[in-house]
C-alpha cells in the first residue's frame, strides 16, 4: 500500500493468476482470462489468490480447454470496451462484425470434442462459473437431442430404459402430439 | 416447492464440492458395457438447462419417456416453447400437415403439457414461455368453415395461457396469434361485417379478474385482425390493467403487434412504474395512446395508421422510434430525455402532412443520434418539400445521422438531402444509405454516366468540419451523386475514415477508381472485404 503508484499500476497490467488442475498441473493465465470465470473472480476479490488457485474439479486435460476459450472470449471483451469512442453508437453497430464471425468459428471448431470431453466441459464450465461456455455446451447437448425420438437419444447416450411398458405406454398417452 | 429448490441447490453444490468429478469416471459403469451413460449422470440443475434449451416443447416432453431418471424433469425446465410443425417433423411426416384439424390438435398439446407441468414441476420457476400459433395452414374448403371455430378454440385456449402465464409465474411470456382469419370477421371485408354486433364473444379474449404476476418482467403479444383482447366490457382503459404496475408490478418490456382492442375501444392507457421498453405495432383503430411510464427507455411507435394523439410522460425516455404511423399524429409530452431518434419522412405529402416527424424533431431537443428513412419523389415535386425549412431550427445536437433515401429516380435526391443536411453543423458521423429504384428506361444506365440536370442542392450550405467519420450505402456511380458527396465532404477536416458501397445492380466496376481518386483528396483506398463489398478510405499519414 506504502508504495502506490506507478508499481502498483505496473503490477495490474501484468497481474497474472495461477490455476492448479486436479493432476497437480499449473496454468499461468492473466486476470483477464481468468475472470472470465466468476468462481475465481471472486477469489481474487477475497484475495485468496496467492499460491495459485486450485481446482480440484478440473483435469489438466480440460482446463488447458477451458483456458484456451476463455483466452480467445477474453480478447473479445477487451475489444467490446475499447471500440466506444467519440462516435456515437449507430456509428459502430456494424463494428467487428467480422471478429464476431470469427469468434463464432471458433466455438464451433472448440465444440468438435469426443462426448465425455463435453461433458467434462459442462461439469468444469458450471463449477467454475463461465457462462459463455456453459451455454454453448449445453446448446450443443440440446441440438443433438432436437427432433429425436426416445429410443434415438437412448441410442445416442446409452441410456437404459427402466421404465416398465405401462409406464412408458403412460408417458405416451399423456402427450401423444410430442410422440407422433 | 421447497423440496425442488433444496434437491437442486444440493446437488449443484455436490457436484461443486465433491472432487474430483468428472463425467468420464463418475459413471464409468451405468450403462454397463459400451460406452456409458455419461448424460443421466449430469446433476439436475444442468440437465434442466439443457432441457430449456431445446427448441420445441415437444423435443422436452419427449425425454420425459427416455427413463425413470427422466421422467418428469423437463416439467421442470426453465422454458417452454411451443412451437407448431417445426420444419423437421412436417418433413418426416406427410401426414403431419398444417391444417385446422392439426392445429386444434397442437392447441390441446399445449395446454395438456403447460397443465402437466404445472402439476410437477415441484414450483420450479418458468423463466420463459413461448407459444406460437403463427401458422400459414394449408385451408382447404372443408377447412374455412373449421375457421371460426378454430378461432373460438384459439381464442379461449389464449385467455388460459395469459392467466397460465399470470398464475404459475412466468417470467417471459411471449405470445403468437396469428391464423388465417374466418372470412366473416376480416375488417373491411364487408361493410356490415365490422358491426359491433358481428364481433360476438367469440373472438374477444376476456382478461377479466386476471391474477396479478409479480413475476413477468417481458410480454410479448402478438396477435391478428380476427382476435381482440379485451379485460372487460366498457373503457379501453380497462385493457390497462393487464399491463398496469397493479397487475404486472415488474413488467419490463412489452411488444403488442397487431393487439386490438374491442370495437368502439380505442383509447389505450398504459401506466406502469416498471416498464422499460414498450413496443406498438399495427396497433390499428387506435386514435390515443397515453403513457405514464416513468422509467420507460425505449419507446416504438409503427403503423399505428389510426392514431391521432400520443400523450408521453416518460422523463427517462432514451430511444425513440416513431415509423409509418399516420402523419398527422398530436404529440404531447416532454422529450427533451431522448437520445436517440428514428423517424421517417416522406416527400411527396403536402406539407402539413408532416407534424409529427416535424414536432418530434422540434421536441426531442438532445437527440445525438438520429434517424431517418426519407422516402422521395421524383424531382419536379421538389418544392412540396419545405417541411423542414424554416420550422426547425439547426440541429446542432445531433452528432450522429443515418440517412435511408429512397428515391423514386436516381437523380432526385440531391436537394432533399441536401436541404436535411443543411440543418446539422456537428456531425462526427454521417451515414446516407440509398435505396434506389431502377426504371428500366434508365438514361445513365450502363457506362454513361454523365448527367446533364442541375444540381440544385448546390444552394444549400452543408458543413462537415466536425466529420469523422462517413459511410456512402448503395452508391450507383453517377456524376451527379459524385459532385454531391464530394459537396458534403468539402469543408471537412477532421475525416478519419470513408466507407462506400455501390449498389450491385449498376455494374459500376469501371467507374470505381474513378470515383475513388475524385471522392476524396491523399488517402488510401483499401478493400473492406464485406459481404456489401464495401471499400474504406483513410487519410494518408
Amino acid at each position: 500500500m506504502a508504495s502506490a503508484g506507478s508499481g502498483d499500476e505496473k503490477a495490474a497490467a501484468a497481474a497474472m493468476i495461477t490455476l492448479i488442475s486436479s493432476d497437480n498441473e499449473k496454468f499461468e493465465v492473466t486476470e483477464a482470462t481468468a475472470t472470465l470465470s466468476q468462481t475465481i473472480r471472486h477469489m481474487i476479490e477475497d484475495g485468496c489468490t496467492d499460491g495459485g488457485v486450485p481446482l480440484p474439479n478440473v483435469t489438466s486435460k480440460i482446463l488447458a480447454r477451458v483456458i484456451e476459450y476463455c483466452k480467445k472470449h477474453a480478447t473479445a471483451a477487451a475489444g467490446e470496451e475499447g471500440s466506444s469512442s467519440s462516435f456515437s453508437d449507430a456509428a459502430f453497430l456494424e463494428v467487428d462484425r467480422a471478429f464476431l464471425e470469427e469468434l463464432e468459428e471458433f466455438d464451433d471448431a472448440f465444440l468438435e470434442v469426443d462426448r465425455a470431453t463435453l461433458f467434462d466441459l459442462i461439469l468444469a464450465a458450471n463449477y467454475l462459473d463461465i457462462k459463455g461456455l456453459l451455454n454453448l455446451t449445453c446448446q450443443k447437448v440440446a441440438d443433438s437431442v432436437k427432433g429425436k425420438t426416445p429410443e434415438q437419444i437412448r441410442e445416442m447416450y446409452n441410456i437404459v430404459n427402466d421404465l416398465t411398458p405401462e409406464e412408458e405406454a403412460e408417458i405416451r398417452r399423456e402427450t401423444q402430439w410430442a410422440f407422433e | 416447492m421447497e423440496s425442488s429448490n433444496n434437491d437442486v441447490v444440493h446437488e449443484a453444490k455436490r457436484a461443486k464440492l465433491s472432487p474430483p468429478v468428472t463425467a468420464a469416471d463418475d459413471h464409468g459403469t451405468a450403462a454397463g458395457g459400451g460406452e456409458d451413460d455419461l448424460i443421466s449422470g449430469l446433476p439436475d440443475d444442468l440437465l434442466l438447462r439443457i432441457l430449456g434449451l431445446l427448441p420445441d416443447a415437444s423435443d422436452a416432453v419427449r425425454t420425459g419417456a427416455l427413463s425413470r431418471r427422466w421422467r418428469g424433469l423437463w416439467a421442470r425446465a426453465p422454458a417452454l416453447r411451443f412451437t407448431p410443425w417445426p420444419l423437421d417433423r412436417i418433413n418426416s411426416s406427410p401426414s403431419y400437415g398444417p391444417d385446422c384439424t392439426n392445429t386444434e390438435r397442437f392447441i390441446a398439446f399445449a395446454s395438456n403439457a403447460l397443465a402437466l407441468r404445472a402439476q410437477q414441476s415441484r414450483g420450479a420457476a418458468m423463466e420463459h414461455l413461448q407459444i406460437s400459433l403463427a401458422q400459414d395452414l394449408v385451408i382447404s374448403d372443408q377447412d374455412q368453415d373449421q375457421l371460426p371455430r378454430l378461432h373460438s378454440i384459439s381464442i379461449r385456449a389464449a385467455e388460459s395461457w395469459v392467466r397460465y402465464a399470470a398464475q404459475q409465474p412466468v417470467r417471459s411470456f411471449s405470445f403468437d396469434h396469428r391464423l388465417p382469419i374466418p372470412r366473416r370477421v376480416l375488417p373491411g371485408d364487408d361493410e356490415e361485417g365490422k358491426g359491433e354486433d358481428e364481433e360476438g364473444p367469440n373472438n374477444v379474449m376476456a382478461l377479466d379478474d386476471l391474477p396479478s404476476s409479480a413475476k413477468l418482467e417481458t410480454l410479448r403479444l402478438e396477435l391478428d385482425h380476427g382476435c381482440r383482447m379485451a379485460v372487460a366490457a366498457g373503457s379501453g382503459h380497462h385493457f390497462a390493467r393487464l399491463l398496469s404496475s397493479a397487475c404486472c408490478p415488474c413488467l419490463k418490456k412489452l411488444r403488442m403487434w397487431c393487439v386490438w382492442l374491442p370495437a368502439g375501444m380505442n383509447e389505450l392507457l398504459v401506466e406502469s412504474t416498471s416498464l422499460l421498453e414498450l413496443t406498438m405495432d399495427d396497433m390499428y383503430d387506435m386514435s390515443l395512446i397515453e403513457l405514464r411510464t416513468p422509467s420507460l427507455r425505449v419507446l416504438e411507435v409503427k403503423e399505428c395508421v389510426d392514431l391521432e394523439v400520443l400523450v408521453v410522460s416518460a422523463p427517462m425516455l432514451e430511444e425513440l422510434m416513431f415509423l409509418r404511423n399516420s402523419y398527422q399524429v398530436l404529440i404531447d409530452g416532454d422529450l427533451s430525455s431522448v437520445g436517440s431518434l428514428k423517424i421517417d419522412l416522406v416527400a411527396y405529402k403536402p406539407t402539413d402532412d408532416h407534424q409529427s416527424s416535424v414536432s418530434l424533431l422540434q421536441c426531442c431537443t438532445s437527440a445525438r443520434c438520429l434517424d431517418v428513412s426519407l422516402q422521395l419523389t421524383a424531382k419536379n415535386d421538389v418544392h412540396n418539400f419545405d417541411i423542414i425549412k424554416g420550422r426547425i431550427p439547426h440541429l446542432d445536437h445531433v452528432t450522429s445521422l443515418n440517412v435511408h433515401i429512397s428515391p423514386l429516380k436516381r437523380h432526385c435526391f440531391g436537394d432533399y438531402v441536401a436541404r436535411l443536411l443543411s440543418l446539422f453543423r456537428n456531425l462526427a458521423y454521417l451515414c446516407l444509405d440509398f435505396d434506389t429504384y431502377i426504371e428500366p428506361d434508365d438514361l445513365c444506365l450502363g457506362s454513361d454516366f454523365i448527367c446533364d440536370h442541375l444540381d440544385h442542392w448546390k444552394y444549400h450550405k452543408i458543413s462537415s468540419v466536425h466529420l469523422q467519420k462517413a459511410e456512402f450505402r448503395g452508391l450507383t456511380g453517377t456524376d451527379c451523386e459524385l459532385r454531391f458527396l464530394r459537396s458534403v465532404l468539402a469543408s471537412a477536416r477532421q475525416l478519419q475514415v470513408v466507407v462506400v458501397s455501390f449498389n450491385p445492380h449498376f455494374s459500376v466496376e469501371e467507374k470505381r477508381d474513378d470515383f475513388q481518386n475524385t471522392l476524396l483528396g491523399s488517402g488510401t483506398w483499401s478493400d473492406c472485404h464485406d459481404t456489401s463489398r464495401s471499400y474504406e478510405w483513410r487519410p494518408s499519414q
